[in-house]
């Protein structure tokens, strides 16, 4: 069972183990932030909503990710719901072709839109690469929340699966500056803006200390010794985050290759907005 | 020497100087077959082809150090000659990223446009830009006497990056791809959905040797091999998840693949250091779907 939390007037967030999604019941329906993962979670997402909003269902879902643990269950979490992503994000989910995973029906194009959902005013924003294909930031301006999948309130990035860390931080930062009360990730506890401009502190100190490290010349593939090179660095700035001491040896061993490699596909380079370009490859 | 403050920075933006750009590596080489050497630093190869006149270069090793060492096994080789031409065989620095060292004289840059539109987007201080591309999925070339052909299988690893089949040499080479022993570290943007679909196509090809980008030639046994493990790791993924094992917990992961896996796979190269972070990639790839667009579409950038 999930138990929504209101975290401003009719929007909620509720959380499924160390998944976080939101939704916001307003004058003209429900709208919903993905679905979680699985059906189970979905359906109990679907009765938590049932429940904050008198038996209601979702009749729009905004798909913020294409990642499967956030969006992956939208057939049965909302079959009859209009489906809501960046285009970026629609191609992936088009090309994936999950069963479980509900084609978008309505394309948010270019940088986002703003736009009326359910009676409650969404801005829709894509900034740019961050994790995963058209990460939408979903900026309820009238609410004072944002919802944005890839930051976290403390140190537990693990791989960092499928950021794109040259423009992640400089992206989390330009959002932070919006004037919001509450920031909802999709992953752990609530957020504040300042809380978000430390996520993004904390890449770049990574980012930082990986990179001195390969200009040492240590062995960067050996997570025995980048990790607590790394480690030692930030320890003192950052060892407060929960699961600092856990996750810091597997995420600066991502973030190292990033400078080995010079960066993964087209999200990483000066030019990522031509993955939006109708030439672009599909 | 290189000196690691005036050394070609790739993608760093720190101001430290490079020292392990610059850190010196001994490269060393033998014939294949023909025009065809293999050059080595002990971790990563690569190979070069003797023309009429000069010589064609493929990739340019990991740093500004390691291309200047490439460079020097190829002069000790053929001494005197141009490198005329540089081929990439993929976008990524630690590959390409150093013609500008390599070869400073290359009049010729050749790469598949799906790796050439990165390279030309991305700037890297040291990465010469591509000054001859292809499209699609095979292109045979003759330069300078020597005969090759590129062949793009679609999505494996990086972004265009393709197969160089020297049908006179019975010999393929390729890089980030199959490499002896398990994957490395956490397979940095392999693109995992059609990986092995992929690959499998160059095994319709006719060569005898398969020289990737690091370590030692494998046989099509040994081809063969290294793809079953990828399948093999794939499954291991699933029932790490269906054990309630935490795809982001790194220490946890490799504490069960240490407890499950060493009998089955111990003795592969490099088990020790990677098993965990091997099975951790594919744990996420299961949970989240595939990142990106040449996971959704198999097709590596797509290009037609």
């Amino acid at each position: 069972m999930l138990i929504p939390e209101e975290v401003a007037s009719g929007v909620f967030t509720v959380a499924a183990g160390d998944h976080r999604t939101a939704f916001v019941v307003g004058s003209g329906g429900v709208v919903a932030l993905n679905s979680f993962g699985s059906r189970d979670r979905a359906q109990s997402y679907r009765q938590a909503i049932a429940d904050a909003a008198g038996g209601a269902e979702p009749e729009i879902v905004v798909a913020t990710i294409d990642h499967l643990d956030h969006t992956g269950a939208t057939a049965d979490f909302a079959p009859r719901a209009e489906i809501v992503a960046h285009e970026l994000c629609a191609r992936v989910i088009e090309g994936r072709g999950a069963p479980s995973q509900r084609l978008p029906q309505r394309p948010i194009r270019g940088g986002g839109e703003e736009l009326e959902l359910g009676g409650t005013r969404f801005a829709l924003r894509y900034l740019g690469p961050t994790q995963g294909t058209g990460n939408l930031a979903v900026h309820l301006p009238e609410h004072r929340v944002l919802f944005l999948a890839g930051p976290r309130g403390d140190a537990r990035y693990g791989l960092l699966p499928d950021f794109h860390l040259r423009h992640v931080t400089r992206i989390w930062r330009e959002i932070a500056a919006l004037d919001v009360d509450v920031v909802i990730p999709a992953r752990g506890r609530l957020m504040t803006t300042a809380e978000l401009v430390r996520a993004a502190d904390y890449l770049d100190a990574v980012k930082r200390a990986c990179q001195e490290g390969f200009a040492a010349g240590l062995p960067i593939w050996e997570i025995e010794t980048l990790g607590p090179f790394v480690s030692d660095r930030l320890r003192e700035g950052f060892g407060d985050l929960p699961g600092f001491d856990r996750h810091i040896g597997i995420t600066s061993i991502r973030v190292v290759h990033h400078y080995l490699m010079g960066g993964w596909g087209m999200e990483d380079t000066a030019e990522p907005d031509a993955l939006l370009e109708p030439s672009a490859p599909q | 020497m290189i000196d690691p403050s005036s050394c070609h920075r790739g993608i760093f933006d720190i101001g430290a100087p490079l020292n392990g750009y610059a850190f010196p590596t001994t490269v060393s080489y033998r014939p294949v077959s023909g025009r065809l050497w293999t050059a080595s630093d002990g971790i990563y190869r690569s190979v070069f082809l003797e023309g009429d006149e000069g010589v064609i270069a493929f990739d340019t090793f990991w740093s500004p150090a390691a291309a200047s060492s490439y460079r020097t096994a190829i002069d000790r080789v053929l001494p005197g000659r141009e490198i005329h031409t540089v081929v990439y065989s993929h976008d990524h620095l630690d590959h390409t990223g150093f013609a500008r060292d390599l070869a400073p004289e290359a009049s010729t840059i050749i790469a598949h446009v799906d790796a050439a539109r990165v390279i030309a987007a991305r700037g890297s201080d040291g990465q010469a830009p591509a000054t001859e591309t292809w499209s699609g999925e095979r292109r045979s070339f003759k330069i300078d006497g020597a005969e090759f052909e590129l062949i793009n299988p679609g999505a494996t690893h990086g972004n265009g990056n393709v197969a160089a089949w020297f049908a006179d040499a019975r010999t393929l080479f390729m890089v980030d791809t199959v490499i002896p022993g398990v994957g490395y570290t956490f397979f940095p943007d392999w693109h995992l959905d059609s990986y092995v679909s992929n690959m499998r196509q160059l095994q319709e090809l006719d060569w005898d040797s398969f020289i990737p980008g690091h370590f030692w030639p494998l046989d099509r046994a040994g081809f063969h091999e290294n793809l079953a493990y990828y399948e093999r790791i794939s499954e291991v993924a699933l029932d790490a998840l269906a054990e309630g094992v935490d795809p982001d917990d790194y220490p946890a992961i490799d504490a069960w693949c240490r407890e499950r896996l060493g009998g089955e796979l111990g003795r592969v190269f490099r088990y020790q250091e990677y098993i965990g972070m091997n099975v951790m990639r594919y744990m996420l790839h299961h949970v989240t779907g595939g990142w990106g667009l040449e996971d959704a579409c198999g097709t590596g950038g797509g290009t037609p």
